[in-house]
């Protein structure tokens, strides 16, 4: 905290100025008369300079602390919160990061979201105290009521639940990115074997298809190191939107002699400061990609030493049955997880080091040089190389035979192949669009196999996902509960399930349409959920257990799925106290039975620890809790210290768990989570995570507290060490140090022979449809919700100021040409519909739109909307089956890793002046 | 004349229209006391309506050296609303089903963002923040009966005296940028004020010192190592908006590439031919816009090559000081 002593500066100044001294001799009512004297020339001289104290007195505070606004952003900046009169009035960033040698520095980070925090903070839906619903779920009609009545209601009902129904019962899903407030929903679910559901699967924000390339798929560089590069495809991310305080690297690094492509259905904000703009058809990436892909290979544009070190493009592949030849092909005792490849210098078939049943934990090839190309017989087994494979697949996808399906004319392909061909430090840019669309999973693998071909992959290039996050041992310590892991599960099939997805989808697709685009309908991906769940693949906790308490920490529960009502109606069906935790009464919060008042970002201690830049950014706390608001961490530590309380009172021990071979300790919860109180309080807490992670340490948090932000050290990197004087890249030692992936293979893997692959034919990257669009063809449009330069999520999203600089109201963008045609007019109110439901808005003439598109932005409240409406009531779910495989190496269940993404951007729907 | 001059150059290929300036502005000087309806900082997406509605034909300025009478004062719907929010009835109390604006809006400082102009593919858009120009001859100065508006000598920011202004106006009808407001409450106009409490301090402008996407320069006009005087003056690739009202702004633009990136003919092929017409820009910075344009695409090519440049190195701005200071 700093205290400003400007007032002695400002009398200085005056005491300095001539005219000022002149004024100040004459007394105060003459000064008033002397106003209205002429001015000689206002151009060159103003006699009457004492009133500009009045602008002068609203520049003041009386102290200041830091703060960062990141609890539901990936990006994470450095800002200053000035106090006056205990309240936080005005936010500004810090703006003093060090520079790295020759890479412009991050100052300022920041976007105008996290301007208006404070003001945003003070709007009426900010809750200030716990309340209790006194009406019917979602008519908003509350009742103030104490923690300890809150504390007491759920406790009682969380035990009860164990009690009749089984450990497990109990679902906590969590969003506050912050370590402390986080990772307090974790220990909690720890504790209660509580199901954990991976949010990133919600949200649809997974990388599945390029994590069975490469492990873990949602990997960045730090975003300085943007600037280094001399081709950006901006791919399925419009950075200069949502990505506001990096995008500068890119004008920057434009600027330093790169090259920016913009491969987009829409001609959004990043295409405007785009040295090429590729309008590919919305969902066809996948076929662009791999008339690229075919194009490097036909050109011999890639880097075959590269591949045959890196990669599994050499890998043995058996033609009788399309699987690898492993070394238990030869000795059924042998590992079924060591591979070949044939060395051309020996003419055989010798095994590859490096994979994960291989003894040999190193990419080095020594004298092996392995074969890229050809048909060989190893031991009377005809194999071939997965190079070949890939070949002969992509080969059809020329860029004239794709051109039907992306519309983009194949000059336009090979100008771009030729860009990337000529490129030394390639980068792409991956948002979360991508898997949100049916053929995103192959197009993910397609797309880190461009950069792979021309070797840039953890050399000089990167491809950079949205973010991953720092690796901090302390705060996994802190979340950890010994031999107690919790249920975790995907949250889409959970939704799947509880919010009865699958009936929606089912009655929305067109399942004979969807058989000849895809492969199979509706019914059958609910056939391979279930056989993916009885194979243990996929968590099965959804099919066997109810949210019959459900415990929300700072998630909009049903904005980010498909149809609202139809979620809520279905699940809250199964929810017996829904209990929502978050400083606002967003809209999930409508519909709950106790909300939590949890504390706004300038009341936390807490901090961020995103890995777009290597700085660690501080919530310092600027003011204290307000009202009754609490931390996160102090929600769930009282909320734990009082399920002891009563089940002390009610003579409750422990509740064996014999599923997840844990139990719960219902008379000691309160003291395990605050460790028998060393984490007792926020400070304890955040100095346990920062203290106890290498990357940070001992002296972190004190630096943290001058600074606003500390700097990690080299063991944060999760592929590899963040080097000093330089920005962080991801898989960097693979390459330097012949590291294995973690991968199956070991290798970046672009053949995967697990048995789903082989029945859908996609066991090398390519499309796995024929293009077009995928939702009813009777609906003209295709929808889209992109993210929004105005909201994080749905944060912010109600802000006054920010609704000021947009229609005021949810608005839907149309292209003027398909607006004319449906005799709809700028500003007109649109209904906008199909089978699934409708919603309303106000039509947007939007020109950067194709005529077949409409973008609802994302992240509007349901209660800014018409009748209650939303702009998910109109979308259905997807799922595709090679997001449900496991049991093969790496590509297995993981939160926030593998599972089935939340695929919906391929509905379709219609429109109409309402 | 004031003895020095502040003075700012807007990269436009920098922008990325994100309006952290605009509320960084708006947060520290106009979210209170009447002035919630002003943008002193604006960001508008080009070609298109701006802010106020269609302020290039509102008229102000001078014509032959003589200030223009016959300019217009915007009406309020021009501005857009300053919309309140039945939020708490609707979420606190269960009254109604919607939070809405307590009007319905018509227009706003944002209105047609990202909009712009042609058919898709070929259409096109820019954004182009706004404050006052703090001009070397201002029109509001000129048209004021009270004289009540004014250059500080140290600086040349164009301040109008709260004391002694009595709300005639002529200033905000003289103002060609539209870029005086009227304050309803206190019956006086107010504009842009440069931070000069912040200048005063050696900080920079809230708008400069927490743009984002580090676009702004700034520093006196006279300072022959600073940005400013080397983006106008030497590499002449900044120019003042719309010179030919006649006020000298002293705030300047890089204008936006236009080639790039590039349209497509009628079967897709790349077009050889700008995306945005140079007679659009031209008619925003004037004659100059190809040269400074040229100047901009020569240096660029440089770094392709790996050549040094340094105008690039001046735009990229590495660090706060090499983009701002006095």
């Amino acid at each position: 905290m700093t205290n400003q002593k400007d007032g002695i500066g400002r009398r200085k100044f005056l005491q300095m100025s001539g005219t000022a001294l002149a004024t100040l001799a004459v007394p105060p009512s003459v000064l008033a008369f002397s106003k209205i004297q002429p001015v000689d020339d206002p151009l060159k001289s103003y006699p009457y300079r004492g009133w500009e104290d009045l602008y002068r007195k609203e520049w003041t505070w009386d102290s200041t602390g830091f703060i960062t606004h990141s609890i539901g952003c990936v990006a994470g900046c450095a800002w200053k919160v000035y106090v006056k009169n205990g309240i936080p009035m005005r936010d500004e960033q810090v703006s003093e990061y060090p520079q790295l040698p020759g890479i412009p520095d991050m100052n300022p980070r920041g976007c105008q979201k996290g301007a208006v925090y404070c003001s945003w903070s003070k709007q009426p839906d900010h809750l200030k105290w716990p309340l209790r619903r006194v009406g019917e779920r979602g008519e908003r009609k509350w009742k103030r009521i104490s923690w300890d009545e809150a504390f007491t209601e759920i406790a009682d009902k969380i035990i009860d639940t164990t009690l009749k129904e089984g450990p497990g019962n109990v679902v906590i899903p969590k969003r506050p990115f912050s370590v402390v407030g986080n990772t307090a929903y974790t220990r909690m679910a720890n504790l209660l074997g509580a199901i954990k559901p991976d949010v990133s699967s919600m949200t649809g924000d997974l990388y599945p298809g390029m994590q069975t390339v490469r492990n873990p798929a949602r990997t960045v560089s730090t975003f300085d190191d943007w600037f280094t590069s001399d081709l950006i495809l901006m791919w399925h991310k419009n950075p200069i939107v949502t990505r506001i305080p990096d995008a500068h690297f890119l004008t920057e690094a434009r600027y330093n002699g790169a090259r920016l492509v913009n491969i987009s259905a829409d001609y959004n904000p990043s295409s405007v400061h785009a040295d090429l703009f590729v309008p590919v058809a919305s969902g066809t990436d996948s076929h662009l990609a791999a008339a690229i892909v075919n194009e490097l290979i036909a050109g011999k544009h890639y880097k075959a030493d590269y591949l045959k070190e890196q990669t599994d493009l050499p890998f043995l592949v058996r033609t009788d049955n399309g699987k690898f030849l492993r070394e238990s092909d030869f000795n059924k005792d042998a590992s079924d997880e060591v591979f070949y490849v044939w060395d051309s210098k020996s003419g055989k078939a010798v095994l590859a080091p490096g994979s994960m049943g291989s003894k040999e934990k190193t990419l080095k090839l020594g004298a092996i040089d392995p074969a890229l190309e050809g048909t060989f017989k190893a031991n009377g087994i005809e194999v071939t190389t997965v190079f070949e494979r890939l070949k002969a697949e992509i080969a059809p996808y020329t860029p004239e035979a794709t051109q039907k399906t992306t519309g983009i004319h194949p000059s336009v392909v090979r100008e771009l192949v030729g860009m990337i061909a000529e490129s030394k430090a390639m980068r792409i840019l991956d948002g979360y669009n991508n898997q949100k669309h049916f053929d995103g999973f192959q197009c993910g693998r397609l797309k880190i196999l461009i950069l792979t071909l021309i070797g840039h992959h953890g050399t000089t290039g990167s491809i950079d996902t949205t973010y991953e996050g720092w690796k901090l041992e302390g705060k996994s310590a802190l979340g950890k509960v010994e031999g107690r892991k919790g249920r975790s599960v995907s949250m889409v099939l959970a939704q799947w399930v509880w919010g009865e997805q699958y009936k929606r989808s089912k009655a929305y697709y067109d399942d004979a349409q969807l058989k000849e685009q895809i492969g199979f309908g509706v019914d059958d991906m609910e056939a391979m959920r279930k056989e993916s769940e009885a194979r243990g693949w996929m968590p099965n906790w959804q099919s066997i257990k109810n949210p019959t308490v459900y415990i929300n920490g700072g998630i909009n529960t049903f904005a980010t799925s498909n149809g609202y009502q139809h979620l809520r109606d279905n699940f809250l069906k199964r929810c017996e106290l829904f209990v929502v935790v978050d400083l606002r009464m967003l809209s999930a919060a409508m519909y709950a039975d106790i909300v939590l008042p949890a504390a706004e970002n300038t009341e936390m201690l807490d901090i961020r620890e995103t890995s777009v830049t290597r700085f660690i950014h501080l919530f310092g706390r600027p003011v204290q809790p307000m009202y009754e608001r609490k931390t996160d961490w102090q929600i769930m530590a009282g909320l734990a210290a009082k399920i002891q309380e009563r089940a002390r009172a009610r003579g409750i021990t422990r509740v064996e768990d014999p599923e997840i071979k844990a139990w719960i300790d219902f008379d000691k919860i309160g003291d395990e989570f605050t460790m028998n109180g060393a984490v007792a309080s926020d400070e304890d807490a955040l100095r346990f995570a920062m203290e106890k992670s290498k990357a940070l340490g001992p002296g972190t948090y004190e630096e943290i507290m001058k600074k606003g932000f500390v700097a990690v050290g080299p063991s944060a990197g999760k592929t590899g060490p963040v080097p000093k004087d330089k920005p962080y890249r991801p898989f960097t030692v693979n390459v330097t140090e012949k590291k294995p992936y973690k991968t199956l293979t070991g290798r970046l893997q672009f053949y995967i022979d697990h048995e789903w692959f082989q029945r859908f034919g996609t066991e090398v990257p390519k499309p796995q449809f024929g293009g077009g669009v995928v939702g009813p063809k009777k609906y003209p449009f295709v929808r889209n919700s992109p993210h929004t330069r105005w909201g994080i999520h749905s944060y912010y999203r109600n802000d006054p100021w920010l609704l000021r600089q947009q229609r005021g109201t949810p608005d839907v963008r149309m292209n003027p040409k398909a607006m004319a045609a449906k005799g709809i007019k700028d500003g007109d109110t649109v209904r906008i519909f199909n089978s699934s439901g409708e919603f309303f808005a106000m039509a947007k003439a939007f020109p950067a739109l194709p005529e077949n598109m409409l973008f609802s932005e994302h992240g509007w409240e349901q209660y800014m909307y018409k009748g209650m409406t939303h702009y998910n009531f109109v979308s259905a779910e997807l799922i595709n089956p090679l997001e449900l495989v496991g049991g093969y190496g790496h590509v297995k269940y993981k939160s926030g890793g593998f599972n089935p993404n939340r695929i919906f951007h391929e509905t379709t729907v219609d429109v109409e002046k309402a | 004349m004031s003895q020095r001059q502040l003075a700012y150059v807007f990269d436009l290929n920098k922008c990325i229209g994100c309006h952290t300036c605009t509320m960084a502005c708006k947060q520290l000087w106009t979210n209170r006391k009447g002035r919630e309806y002003m943008y002193w900082n604006n960001v508008e997406t080009r070609p298109g309506m701006g802010y106020p509605k269609n302020w290039e034909q509102k008229g102000g300025g001078f014509k032959d050296g003589v200030v223009r009478t016959d300019g217009k004062i915007p009406p309020m719907a021009d501005y857009g609303g300053v919309w309140e929010y039945n939020t708490a009835e609707v979420l606190m109390k269960g009254k109604g089903d919607q939070v809405v604006p307590h009007e319905k809006p018509t227009y706003g400082p944002n209105w047609d963002e990202d909009e712009g102009q042609g058919q898709f593919p070929n259409n096109h858009y820019f954004y182009m923040p706004r404050i006052c120009n703090h001009c070397s001859n201002p029109a509001c100065l000129a048209a004021c009966p009270r004289k009540a508006i004014y250059k500080r000598e140290e600086d040349g920011l164009v301040v109008v005296d709260q004391e002694r202004c009595r709300g005639y106006r002529y200033c905000v009808k003289a103002c060609p940028y539209g870029k005086v407001y009227f304050n309803l409450q206190t019956g006086k106009s107010e504009k842009c004020i440069g931070c000069y409490p912040r200048v005063e301090k050696g900080e920079a402008p809230a708008c400069v010192k927490q743009c984002t996407g580090r676009i702004r320069f700034w520093g006196y006009r006279d300072d022959k190592d600073g940005p400013v005087y080397k983006l106008v003056d030497q590499w002449k690739v900044a120019l003042p908006l719309h010179a030919e009202y006649g006020t000298e702004p002293n705030v300047f633009y890089v204008p936006p590439m236009n080639v790039t990136p590039p349209p497509f003919e009628e079967d897709g092929r790349l077009k050889d031919e700008p995306r945005i017409p140079l007679a659009d820009i031209e008619a925003l910075f004037g004659p100059r816009t190809k040269e400074a344009l040229a100047t901009l695409g020569r240096e660029m090519q440089k770094r392709r090559e790996a050549k040094p440049s340094e105008l690039t190195d001046i735009l990229i701005g590495y660090t706060n000081k090499d983009r701002y200071g006095i």
